[in-house]
């Protein structure tokens, strides 16, 4: 039988598979989700009143109320898990409810009150009480 | 019953070892490394068979020595699998039960890729032994591949339907 006329059946087979695999999942890449709901060309400054910092996995979550023109607004702002957010030298106690604060953010593109203020890359600038917690 | 599964849920995060990878400053990236490692060895053996189920791949190597050869990577690639994913639950084991993807996955798509692949495993003792599968053999194969690439979907979609940012 030839069985190499054969097998050079597999390529034409598995190569297109493989490359649909990647196309149809492309998040697959990704351990979490994406970042791709945040708009990057933009970033506001939020100020307020710390109500929780959760220290966790997979990321660390700030939540705070921001006064404006008289309405109070929840805001939750994500970024970098503990392991990263440490070595900053930031601590579960960075942010403590009733703490005033000030923090920069790139805002969710939809408009909903969620922003990003730590990745990979970058830490935004965020005043507690008077204090800058250190960005490097 | 759906009591049941919140407040094992409830008590699962709050144990010492939910807690402690939730806030933990290094266990976590080893515990994804787990779930990933396991499963990557479950789901690699399992479409490796498939494909060879469905006459695609080395045909030196029927799909019965194929299955034999890899069986046992197979079932250790699958606790592990379990064990991490376990791990990964125990952090926010409520959020997991009251998102629809997870649900999905556990309840309707694990069990029946499982069964599935149970029975491929069986099967091909005996549709496996000649160069060239049996068409059911290949529908079988394309079945259980198309179940597990359902699994990772679910999987992958289980952040976008999550309650928080």
């Amino acid at each position: 039988m030839p069985l190499r006329a054969r097998e050079s059946g597999i390529a034409a087979w598995v190569l297109p598979l493989i490359f649909a695999a990647i196309v149809v999942f492309p998040s697959a890449a990704f351990p979490h989700h994406g970042t791709v709901g945040y708009d990057f060309t933009k970033t506001i400054t939020l100020h307020g009143t710390a109500t929780s910092f959760d220290w966790v996995n997979p990321h660390c979550l700030l939540h705070m109320d921001v006064k404006d023109a008289g309405s109070v607004q929840r805001w939750t702002l994500e970024m970098s898990p503990p392991s990263m957010l440490s070595r900053k030298g930031w601590t579960k106690d960075s942010f403590r409810p009733g703490d005033d604060v000030t923090i920069d953010t790139h805002p969710a593109r939809n408009g909903i009150p969620i922003g990003i203020s730590s990745g990979n890359s970058y830490v935004l600038r965020a005043v507690v009480n008077g204090k800058a917690l250190p960005v490097q | 019953m759906h009591q049941f599964i919140i407040n094992f849920a409830r008590w699962v995060q709050g144990t010492h070892l939910g807690v402690g990878i939730l806030e933990s400053t290094w266990a976590f990236p080893y515990v994804q490394l787990t779930h990933f490692t396991g499963l990557s060895i479950f789901i690699g053996t399992n479409l490796a068979l498939d494909l060879r189920m469905m006459g695609i791949g080395n045909k030196n190597q029927t799909a019965a020595q194929l299955s034999d050869s890899v069986f046992a990577w197979n079932w250790v690639g699958f606790v592990i699998g379990i064990t991490g994913g376990f791990m990964l639950f125990s952090t926010a084991a409520l959020t997991y039960v009251a998102n629809p993807s997870f649900d999905v996955k556990l309840s309707m798509l694990i069990p029946s890729a499982l069964i599935v692949h149970i029975f491929n495993q069986q099967k091909v003792r005996t549709w496996g032994q000649t160069p060239e599968t049996p068409g059911i053999a290949k529908l079988a194969g394309l079945v259980e591949l198309l179940l597990w690439l359902s699994v990772v979907s679910a999987a992958v979609l289980i952040p976008y339907f999550a309650a928080e940012p």
